[in-house]
């Protein structure tokens, strides 16, 4: 039943191999959005580490942060990702965690960027002068008044994320290909575009719908604050 | 002004050090003994892998490995792929026309895209024209390029049959993924021209233009466009070196030849030499790009050309 138009029963028809397009989807939707998490949850972790290190230590270690993530900013997020999936190896897990890397200069930089505003209000001053340590000030006082904009942020993550771990699906770096994914459907479905395009652009419309909610949902956190 | 230029190149030759090492370490360390296996997979004896190793310079330790390509990146020489045996410098040089080629194009389309929309945007503030342009960049931010990709194709070569969907070619081949990576690329340059010429038209010299009758438009184009689009040379040298990355999935999807390809095959090959003579590649060019753009816009803005 290769390439059966959509029915009652396979709502979005069959694929090259008979298999039914819908489940595939809903399959990828799970690997897709979950892949997309692990990143951001990665690239949030480590660039709040190392953002957050720059922005409260200062001094050298803020210099030699700075000119790595520098550095690392001047590579295509996704040439990034590419040279990380070739340190890390292929793999499911290990495309997640490159994405994430290649997300975290960003972040960090971001990060930083917020804490050094923050570090130069006056209830900050107050505190140093009551005499709190450089990890209590950051604990207690720069992280929870930054968690709107690390939420907002992140959502910016997730949303570059979702794109790029897409890619590298599209582009085959990412492991076992038994294993559905948006990007993966569309990249196989692509050759089949005469017959029954719905196998590439459904893949295609869930992601961009996905990219534009979580974008608009960065929005909506920015303007409510 | 060649103090300047000086400054940064010293900058950019650190910054592309720094980034060599940094991805030769990692790459031999974490991979090195994974990319050498599958390497000998196919050898037959001991002694067979021995040699190929030892030719390789794989029996060094990685320190040692690390100076002797330093000393060959010095001579302009990236070394051997590991599969094939050709120099990497020979490989990249083969491909990196086609890609040069769709990344020119692309930019094209980009800036008369991001120009083009950046300027309805701000100009006609209010106005319906403004609210649709607003709403296409962030389209163009949005859209994932595989997807307009492949609805690009599906739409203007198997639905309309208007345009050839793969291959190398003419500049028939080039229309269809030079406007997709273009498209995609487009909405950072609107989004800067917008900021700059909103930014201009708040200027009290912008005032004077309007009030001395000149209309909205006219005040614009002769006194507003000059100050407003100096942003967009960054932005413009900025996006051209992510569109040299941004080709990667372009040449995938459109089946063109070019240094995405050759990086994809690399990764998938662990093809360690090629992967950083990529790397090596993509840091020169991002660099020089970087600096062209500082000095453009020295030469072009008398006002940072004072302070320097």
């Amino acid at each position: 039943m290769q390439f059966a138009p959509p029915t009652l029963e396979h709502g979005l028809g069959m694929d090259q191999l008979g298999r039914d397009v819908l489940s595939r989807v809903v399959w990828g939707t799970r690997s897709s959005l979950f892949g997309a998490a692990l990143s951001t949850f990665f690239a949030v972790g480590l660039g709040l580490m190392l953002g957050g290190a720059a922005g409260v230590l200062g001094g050298w270690v803020e210099w030699l942060l700075m000119r790595c993530v520098d550095v690392l900013l001047s590579f295509p997020g996704l040439l990034l990702a590419l040279v990380a999936v070739a340190i890390l190896g292929d793999g499911r897990w290990p495309a997640s965690v490159a994405i994430g890397l290649s997300l975290t200069p960003m972040y960090a930089r971001w990060i930083r960027a917020m804490m050094l505003s923050i570090r130069e209000t006056l209830f900050v001053e107050a505190v140093y002068a009551l005499g709190a340590s450089r990890w209590r000030v950051l604990w207690h006082h720069l992280l929870p008044n930054s968690m709107g904009q690390i939420a907002t942020m992140s959502t910016v993550v997730y949303a570059r994320a979702l794109t790029n771990g897409a890619a590298l699906d599209f582009l085959g770096v990412t492991g076992s290909p038994s294993v559905p994914s948006w990007g993966r459907m569309i990249s196989e479905g692509r050759a089949f575009l005469g017959i029954a395009p719905l196998i590439a652009v459904v893949p295609g419309v869930l992601l961009t719908i996905s990219v534009i909610s979580v974008m608009e949902l960065g929005d909506f956190w920015r303007i409510r604050r | 002004m060649a103090w300047f230029i000086l400054r940064r190149l010293i900058s950019i030759c650190l910054s592309a050090f720094l980034a060599i090492t940094l991805s030769f370490l990692l790459l031999h360390l974490v991979q090195g003994d994974s990319a050498e296996a599958s390497l000998f997979q196919s050898a037959a004896s001991d002694d067979v892998l021995e040699r190929r190793r030892e030719a390789l310079g794989l029996d060094l330790p990685v320190l040692a490995q690390y100076g002797r390509y330093l000393r060959q990146l010095s001579n302009g020489d990236l070394g051997k792929s590991w599969f094939g045996g050709q120099s990497v410098a020979l490989l990249i040089g083969q491909q990196v026309g086609p890609t040069i080629s769709l990344a020119s194009s692309a930019t094209v389309v980009a800036i008369v895209l991001g120009v083009g929309l950046g300027i309805l945007s701000a100009a006609k503030t209010g106005c319906w024209v403004s609210h649709v342009s607003r709403v296409m960049t962030g389209a163009s931010l949005a859209l994932p390029v595989i997807f307009t990709g492949v609805v690009f194709v599906w739409v203007f070569s198997v639905l309309l049959g208007w345009l050839p969907a793969t291959g190398q070619g003419g500049f028939r081949h080039l229309i269809l993924p030079a406007s997709v990576v273009g498209i995609s690329a487009g909405g950072g340059i609107a989004r800067a021209v917008d900021a700059g010429i909103s930014d201009i038209l708040r200027q009290p010299f912008m005032r004077t233009a309007l009030a001395k009758g000149l209309s909205r438009w006219r005040a614009l184009s002769r006194h507003g466009f000059r100050v407003g689009l100096l942003p967009v040379v960054d932005v413009v040298a900025l996006e051209f070196g992510y569109l040299l990355g941004g080709t990667v999935i372009t040449e995938s999807l459109f089946a063109r030849q070019g240094i995405g390809r050759v990086l994809v095959t690399a990764v998938l090959n662990k093809d360690i030499p090629v992967v950083l003579g990529v790397v090596v590649l993509s840091v020169v060019l991002y660099s020089l790009l970087n600096l062209f753009a500082d000095v453009t816009h020295t030469w072009l803005d008398p006002r940072i050309r004072m302070t320097l």
